[in-house]
């Protein structure tokens, strides 16, 4: 009987450290899903060489004795002004996909400047007014200039975008862009300095130093990004945390990445970061402010001097019988300490 | 120096072992009984070897057919239905935001169902296709399925209170879809159709290994029939003479069936690479397409042009590919019919058109009526011939494993008889000894 219950005792025994045990489910991660060209920590571009004369335009008073091709082949040659637009930033030019209506303080320049070229209020729907849809990462390729055209041979998906007479979306003036691209800018339309949304909530957050260890958004080779690095590159020499600057190909992808809890701020114009403000009611925008300004204008080709002029003479009407600041009101009156608009500075 | 003797010593007597042994060995063939029953015992042996390799070869070849036939032809079919829903779900996710009111509904519907198959379709691939390279992309798919949902749906919500914002959400999505979705989902079904290809071409391969046997056994009776005519001077061992037959008729049987199954398999196979292949291929670029053309009007980067350019271009070549590689001629005509009107329809898109398309006047082509029936009208007849070829694939498959059927059968009850007629012939001659 003992060596029985012996036996039994080494065989079940034997028969448990044999017996399988189950696996345990290896440990895994919800992929995280970025967009296209994030770019984490966010790099800096080569520094924007200077502009001897940064911000002078074409003076509305030259027209007169000058030829006017470009008005002549936009009223009465193709008897079309197309005019390139952003339409996914809201207060400056957004479209309703549902309805296709473009609306924005971009869209009521366009209107006006198209109005007093052909003389008269134009309808929303008047054929003479072409409003269209520029690409990411090509809008100023829309331009008819040397430099494009030579562009356009290296790059040749460059000529599937549309051929634009003008180019309204928040296009900062800088001299680097004009002599790139071959542009004559308006005279400045709007100014703005750069600041900080972040989820309401964030109390500790006053400005990029309440930011330590966290991701701040901005668009890709854009100032902001380039100061967000400074920035960043301050806060590490002086022993402070510092922030960790994030970069995507369109700023208006940093809302999503906000939104989605992948990043912590975004560091962009006030004036855009309103609109992102608006479209969540969640997000704050701080009162920091950067301290430059930017201002932007209307990009034209070089080749088009008398439809810069004219432009310029349609933004200085819409300067002195109050539109101008009457649309800025209407589209940004919930800014809190926005630049005026600024004056106008000629050249010549 | 006495280790050194006693290993000479062992070396000697082991030789002196073997020489007695050979001795020995040729001693006992030195009397015929002795060595017509080796010969017996040795040509019972390799029919009986043959036997059973040619039982193997005929039973691989229809577990191959009939795994083509019940898990590879379902998991290829079920990898094409994940690439199809996906890319289907990425066209529709976009046109939600894009068409009237009124059909927003039915979009979002469809890009709801789309999710659902796309799902069911790898909940299927999983089980049909559990090797870790199919499983890994499996899982892959399933672990982005509900970002891209979420993506999608708060895409759909902010673009209907009209916030920008919802393009962002939208075209994260589509290039999620577009760079990770699709692309795993392609390779799944890569994967799957090889594999498909693979087990046919594999199950109509020849058992040479058999062959091999059974010529060796051939030869083997032909010899021992010899040796018995020189001893017991008759003309012929009728036994002996029956088993050549059987084993012979067992080589026929066996070589006949797995080539009408080898052909089957071919036809099969030809048929998947050369026409269902591009077939299918040309209904994904077709979604594709169908999505980029979305994806201008909704949120244009530069590039989009040229990219939906090249695929409809890439949808001619694969039609082209289809007609030549002996698709259904009435139906492939009816696809490229549709992909002409399709791409008449949608050329003023693809060119520099002065003045540009404004707003209205694009998605008049992209999403008006007109367009989406053609577009849809071409996924329709694609459909159409995919399923036409993928049937008569399967039957093809079929037909290959009828050709093997009861072979199997057939071979071994000659080989039996074989063994049965090599005793019948040896026996009575072996007994005349004793």
């Amino acid at each position: 009987m003992r060596r029985f219950l012996a036996v039994l005792v080494a065989v079940l025994t034997l028969s448990g450290c044999g017996a399988v045990v189950p696996t345990p489910r290896p440990p895994r991660e919800r992929p995280v899903v970025q967009p296209e060209g994030y770019r984490d920590p966010a790099v800096t571009f080569p520094p924007v060489p200077g502009c001897p004369t940064p911000d002078l335009s074409l003076n509305p008073a030259g027209l007169a004795a000058g030829t006017k091709l470009a008005l002549n082949r936009i009223r009465h040659w193709n008897g079309r002004l197309v005019v390139g637009l952003s339409q996914t930033t809201r207060l400056f030019s957004s479209r309703s996909l549902g309805t296709g209506e473009l609306s924005g303080f971009e869209v009521d320049i366009a209107r006006r400047i198209a109005s007093e070229l052909f003389g008269e209020p134009l309808l929303s729907d008047d054929a003479r007014l072409h409003l269209v849809d520029m690409p990411t990462g090509g809008r100023l390729y829309s331009l008819d200039t040397a430099e494009n055209q030579n562009a356009r041979l290296l790059r040749p998906e460059l000529l599937e975008i549309p051929t634009v007479d003008l180019v309204i979306s928040n296009v900062k003036i800088s001299c680097t862009r004009a002599s790139s691209y071959g542009l004559l800018f308006s005279a400045p339309y709007l100014s703005t300095n750069t600041g900080l949304l972040v989820r309401a909530g964030d109390r500790e957050v006053r400005s990029p130093d309440g930011l330590g260890g966290r991701k701040v958004c901005s668009g890709t080779g854009t100032t902001d990004s380039s100061e967000m690095i400074e920035i960043r590159d301050q806060q590490s020499g002086s022993g402070k945390p510092a922030v960790i600057p994030v970069s995507v190909a369109d700023t208006s992808e940093c809302l999503m990445l906000l939104q989605r809890g992948l990043v912590d701020a975004i560091y962009s114009d006030i004036l855009v970061l309103e609109g992102f403000r608006l479209q969540d009611p969640s997000t704050v925008l701080l009162p920091y402010r950067s301290p430059g300004a930017s201002e932007a204008g209307i990009a034209m080709s070089d080749r088009d001097p008398d439809l810069v002029r004219f432009v310029n003479g349609v933004l200085d009407e819409m300067r002195s019988d109050g539109s101008l600041a009457a649309a800025y009101d209407r589209w940004f009156a919930t800014v809190p300490d926005r630049l005026p608009i600024p004056v106008a500075r000629y050249s010549d | 120096m006495v280790i050194g003797r006693a290993r000479s010593a062992a070396g000697v007597g082991n030789r002196r072992g073997w020489a007695a042994a050979r001795a020995g060995a040729l001693r006992w063939f030195e009397r015929t009984e002795r060595r017509l029953v080796a010969a017996s015992a040795v040509l019972a042996g390799v029919a009986v070897l043959l036997g059973v390799l040619g039982e193997v070869a005929v039973r691989e070849r229809g577990a191959l057919l009939d795994d083509a036939v019940a898990r590879r032809g379902a998991s290829t079919a079920a990898a094409l239905d994940v690439y199809r829903a996906l890319a289907d779900a990425d066209a529709t996710s976009l046109n939600a935001v894009v068409v009237e009111a009124y059909r927003v509904g039915d979009e979002r519907k469809r890009y709801r169902e789309d999710l659902f198959d796309a799902t069911d379709a790898l909940r299927a691939t999983a089980s049909l296709a559990p090797e870790e390279s199919s499983a890994r992309r499996v899982r892959k798919l399933l672990d982005h399925l509900p970002e891209y949902s979420r993506l999608v749906e708060a895409g759909w919500g902010n673009s209907a209170l009209n916030q920008p914002v919802g393009t962002s959400y939208l075209g994260q999505a589509s290039s999620l879809a577009r760079e990770v979705l699709l692309g795993e989902a392609q390779e799944l079904h890569h994967e799957q159709a090889t594999a498909l290809s693979n087990a046919q071409l594999a199950a109509g391969r020849h058992p040479w290994e058999v062959y091999a046997v059974g010529a060796v056994l051939l030869v083997l009776l032909v010899l021992a029939q010899i040796y018995l005519a020189r001893r017991t001077r008759r003309q012929l061992n009728r036994g002996l003479l029956l088993s050549t037959a059987l084993v012979l008729a067992a080589l026929i049987t066996l070589g006949v069936s797995v080539n009408l199954a080898a052909g089957h398999a071919a036809d099969s196979v030809d048929e998947l690479d050369g026409v269902i292949a591009p077939l299918a291929k040309a209904r994904n670029l077709a979604r594709i397409a169908d999505g980029d053309e979305v994806r201008i009007l909704v949120f244009p980067k530069v590039g989009d042009v040229g990219r939906l350019r090249d695929g409809l271009d890439a949808l001619d070549r694969e039609i082209t590919a289809a007609r030549t590689g002996g698709g259904n001629q009435q139906r492939v005509d009816k696809a490229a019919t549709a992909l002409v009107s399709w791409r008449t329809a949608v050329a003023p898109l693809l060119g520099n058109q002065n003045p540009p398309l404004t707003y209205p006047e694009m998605s008049g082509l992209v999403i008006g009526t007109a367009q989406a029936a053609h577009a849809q009208r071409f996924d329709e007849a694609l459909t159409d011939a995919i399923t036409w070829h993928t049937a008569d694939a399967a039957t093809s498959t079929a037909a290959a494993k009828g050709s093997l059927a009861d072979t199997d059968l057939v071979f071994a009850v000659c080989v039996v008889l074989a063994l049965v007629s090599l005793g019948w012939g040896m026996w009575p001659r072996i007994r005349e000894y004793y």
